[in-house]
């Protein structure tokens, strides 16, 4: 079984699939859309049921695919590190 | 974290209770001291992979379908259990929790502010309800009183406040007593936080008995960011009236209509919270019903471990089945099928949470071993407190006639 170190040395990708076109992109990746595409990611609908979150005809996701599902999806506040104390380094 | 009744540090509001009281206490080590360094032993355990002993209760709650404490708090930094690894490694926290050195502060606290009490529910424990403890000391069941709260001691309160006062980024504190509404440090505690602008950011959760009601609190409760209220009642029968000695479910429901007016005015997050024992596991569905009517969620945080001989599972196998068959009816009536909603605070789902919240409970009474070798144990304790409190169990439950009497009732 993993711990926690060797979870997070595991370099994980989301599975896109765009239109019935299957891609992979980095965990933490930005992701943009056409409004009108049929999207998954990891399995989960992202358009067209999030079509109304769409500008200017793109849906953009530009934190964390899984922080953005936790927003859109009603998971309650997210507690944020103290930014002035530790800088994100996702490097970890 | 948490600062219990006894003025004990728990690294985790859930943590097995058993292990109460083992960590330093607020007199001897600091609050951000003891979040700093004494907890840094746990954060490596689960670094490591390790399961802590604490853990044991949360544990149990999933093996049942029923949203754990280790559920909720993971979700407050993104983390879900369906896809941990992924939601985990997309987390904020990753490096905080990697660092050597933790020099962040807490932002959600658990703030227990001693047994002052004007209830003395059957389940709960000297340490919870002053009142209790009075009783319980003069039937001798114990000897002595608890210690005096430490948040009965203003230097101890100031060292809190200085404390939070060094947590800007406070999102939550969670206070509980004995009874908040009536606990002079309640009161104080609120004001401070005002005093300081804390109030600005911080949400209040705190729970009450719906027997007390205290403007100066309700006035100073309305000033903070938000308030997320939990009222305690068993059952809207009156088995309450037993249960949580000596309340009146008339007075309760009045009280309780008066809280849920408060709440809808300042837009509070309103829970009912229940306590299910071997008592009012067959009377829940009518707190079920009322939080249908009022889309309310309702909330226990763990299936009762202690006084063991009053767990629903004491509850013999046959007379478990009617129940089991009543709950599973009301959820099939209601036609929802048990969607899992883990945060147990987003009041748009809070009946999709009950119908979960109650479906555990099916599985509970379902899978759990028999332990009605405990009856025996139950009546003995009952029939004390009941020569104290001049009541009769079987006036409350009829049905259970036989049960009680064949255990030596």
């Amino acid at each position: 079984m993993m711990n926690f170190l060797d979870l997070l040395a595991t370099d994980f990708k989301l599975t896109i699939s765009v239109n019935g076109t299957v891609s992979e992109a980095g965990l933490l990746d930005p992701l943009v859309f056409r409004e009108t595409d049929t999207v998954t990611v990891d399995g989960f609908e992202v358009l067209p049921r999030y079509q109304h979150l769409a500008q200017q005809g793109r849906l953009i996701i530009d934190e964390s695919f899984y922080q953005w599902l936790h927003r859109v999806t009603n998971q309650g506040w997210l507690l944020k590190p103290q930014p002035q104390m530790y800088p994100l380094n996702r490097s970890v | 974290m948490r600062i219990n009744n006894a003025g004990h540090y728990e690294y985790c509001r859930w943590a097995d209770k058993s292990q109460r009281g083992a960590e330093p206490n607020i007199v001897d080590v600091a609050p951000l001291q003891y979040f700093k360094h004494h907890v840094s032993d746990i954060r490596q355990q689960l670094i490591n992979g390790q399961r802590p002993s604490g853990c044991a209760e949360c544990a149990v709650m999933e093996q049942h379908g029923k949203i754990s404490g280790r559920q909720r708090q993971l979700l407050k930094i993104g983390v879900r259990l369906e896809h941990f690894d992924k939601s985990l490694a997309s987390s904020p926290w990753v490096p905080i929790f990697t660092a050597e050195h933790c020099d962040q502060t807490p932002q959600d606290w658990q703030i227990d502010l001693g047994n002052y009490c004007n209830s003395a529910c059957v389940f709960c424990s000297p340490h919870s309800s002053s009142r209790l403890a009075q009783e319980w000391q003069r039937i001798g069941i114990i000897d002595q009183l608890p210690k005096p709260s430490w948040a009965d001691d203003p230097v101890m309160v100031d060292r809190l406040i200085a404390a939070l006062t060094e947590c800007k980024h406070i999102q939550y504190l969670h206070f509980i007593g004995g009874e908040t509404v009536i606990t002079p440090a309640f009161k104080v505690i609120l004001q401070r936080l005002i005093d300081h602008k804390l109030n600005v950011n911080a949400t209040i959760g705190f729970t009450t008995n719906l027997t007390v009601w205290d403007q100066t609190v309700v006035d100073l409760l309305t000033q903070f960011r938000g308030v997320n209220l939990g009222v305690s009642v068993e059952s809207l029968d009156a088995v309450n009236d037993y249960v949580r000695w000596p309340s009146k479910i008339d007075q309760v429901q009045r009280t309780l209509d008066r809280w849920l007016d408060l709440a809808k005015q300042h837009n509070w997050l309103v829970q009912l919270r229940i306590t299910p024992t071997i008592f009012t596991i067959s009377k829940l569905l009518s707190v079920y019903d009322f939080a249908w009517q009022n889309q309310l969620a309702i909330e226990s945080c763990n299936f009762l471990q202690e006084p063991a001989f009053m767990r629903p599972s004491v509850l013999p196998v046959q007379y478990r089945q009617p129940v089991i068959n009543s709950m599973q009816r009301w959820i099939d009536q209601r036609g929802i099928s048990a969607a899992p909603v883990v945060n147990t605070r987003d009041p748009t789902v809070a009946i999709l949470h009950n119908v979960q919240d109650l479906q555990s409970y099916v599985t509970y009474l379902a899978d759990m071993p028999d332990e009605s070798f405990r009856m025996p144990e139950l009546v003995q304790f009952i029939k004390r407190l009941e020569g104290s409190r001049g009541n009769c169990v079987l006036d409350y439950l009829p049905d259970y006639d036989e049960l009680f009497r064949s255990a030596g009732y």
